[in-house]
């Protein structure tokens, strides 16, 4: 099932009234969201709330999402208006429209760096996320490392990978998952979750 | 094996699902039924949270950023307070069968019907071989089947010998008209 039929799922969901499916989709898209509003907006506050905003914004109109486009070139155009509404409420200019940006949604690079948001913690975190994912890398096996780079850097599909290591498929999913595990582990004292009452 | 790694097993099983699925490499028949279960299990919601987490750390250092602490948890409040969404579902929608299903069948019907009438009107017909030929297989269906309706047949054949010339002429006539092509079925005695 590829991701936009994953999305479209998560989006049926909700709109049979599963609230917990949004969870999910707001998981998904939060950073990619914060990045592309990063953009247009400076502060790291004010971009937290354009984005809890625009994902509400979202929830409400969902019942009108009709999967024509993608949820995500949906959702970004639905954050790219809740910005440009803020910063005009908030007597700032607004950028212009262009048509480019229905077309950038496409392809907005999600390893697309934050713009401007070189606060001091900001920057601790990250600093503090870089040593822990390279130590994450650097204590995992060889074959789970190669599975995980080939997957999530070079962008092969599990057949090509077990193709390129010469093992089943089964054993590429179980060395993703496991490299992936390990990585989770790491962050979690970094990004702990706990504070994150969802769960 | 004991409770504890019963568990270990079933959560790892589960986590491998969601890696599988966020890969996009998951069959659609089992995807469905297992995004259900994580919609519906804060266990392997949590995990869907983290193992998408670690694939966007690997791809930029500045998830941490962008992992605001409660960030979740606010939207989802937000959210607990909304309505919930309900939308109809479209595809599935019988009002979607009769505004499209119907009419199609109605027009497939109309061009069945006009094509039942107009074909055979259109055919070119070969009348020489079509009167002489249904001369013998006519007479081949009375002489095997009904000898006694013979005598009628025959009779019925002088009777309407005196409209011959009539009929001649009223066949010239409509070989003129709208639809020349019913002349085939006009036939005198004597063509029989």
């Amino acid at each position: 099932m590829s991701d936009r039929e994953i999305d479209q799922q998560l989006v049926e969901r909700v709109q049979r009234g599963d609230k917990a499916a949004f969870d999910l989709l707001v998981v998904k898209y939060q950073r990619k969201i914060f990045r592309l509003l990063s953009r247009l907006i400076r502060d790291t506050a004010e971009i937290e709330d354009v984005a809890q905003e625009a994902f509400i914004k979202a929830y409400r109109a969902l019942p009108n999402f009709r999967g024509d486009s993608a949820f995500y070139t949906w959702l970004y155009r639905i954050a790219i208006n809740t910005a440009k509404n803020y910063l005009v409420s908030q007597g700032r200019r607004a950028p212009t429209s262009t048509p480019s940006d229905i077309e950038e949604a496409e392809t907005f690079d999600d390893g697309d760096h934050l713009r401007d948001l070189n606060t001091p913690d900001s920057m601790l975190v990250t600093k503090q996320v870089a040593e822990a994912v390279n130590r994450a890398i650097d204590l995992l096996p060889e074959d789970l490392r190669t599975a995980i780079v080939l997957r999530e850097l070079e962008g092969l599909s599990y057949e090509e990978i077990a193709e390129s290591m010469q093992c089943p498929i089964g054993t590429v999913r179980s060395r993703i998952f496991r490299a992936r595990e390990a990585i989770a582990l790491e962050l979690r004292p970094i990004l702990d979750t706990a504070k994150d009452k969802r769960w | 094996m004991n409770q504890t790694a019963k568990n270990q097993a079933a959560a790892t099983g589960a986590g491998e699902r969601i890696s599988i699925l966020l890969d996009g490499e998951m069959d659609r028949s089992e995807a469905e039924a297992f995004i259900a279960s994580v919609c519906a299990d804060a266990a392997l919601r949590r995990q869907w949270h983290e193992l998408h987490r670690a694939g966007d750390a690997l791809r930029s250092n500045e998830v941490g950023a962008c992992d605001a602490a409660g960030f979740c948890a606010r939207v989802t409040a937000a959210i607990t307070s909304e309505p919930t969404v309900l939308a109809p579902r479209s595809a599935r929608n019988p009002a979607g069968v009769r505004r499209y299903w119907i009419p199609g069948l109605a027009v497939a019907a109309s061009i069945a019907a006009v094509g039942f009438v107009a074909i055979p009107l259109l055919r070119t017909p070969d009348t020489t071989s079509l009167s002489k030929s249904s001369v013998p297989m006519e007479v081949a269906v009375i002489e095997a089947g009904a000898r006694k309706a013979l005598p009628t047949i025959v009779n019925a054949r002088e009777l309407n010998a005196s409209f011959n010339p009539y009929l001649a002429a009223h066949r010239e006539l409509i070989g003129n008209s709208v639809v020349p092509r019913a002349a085939v079925y006009l036939r005198s005695a004597e063509d029989r």
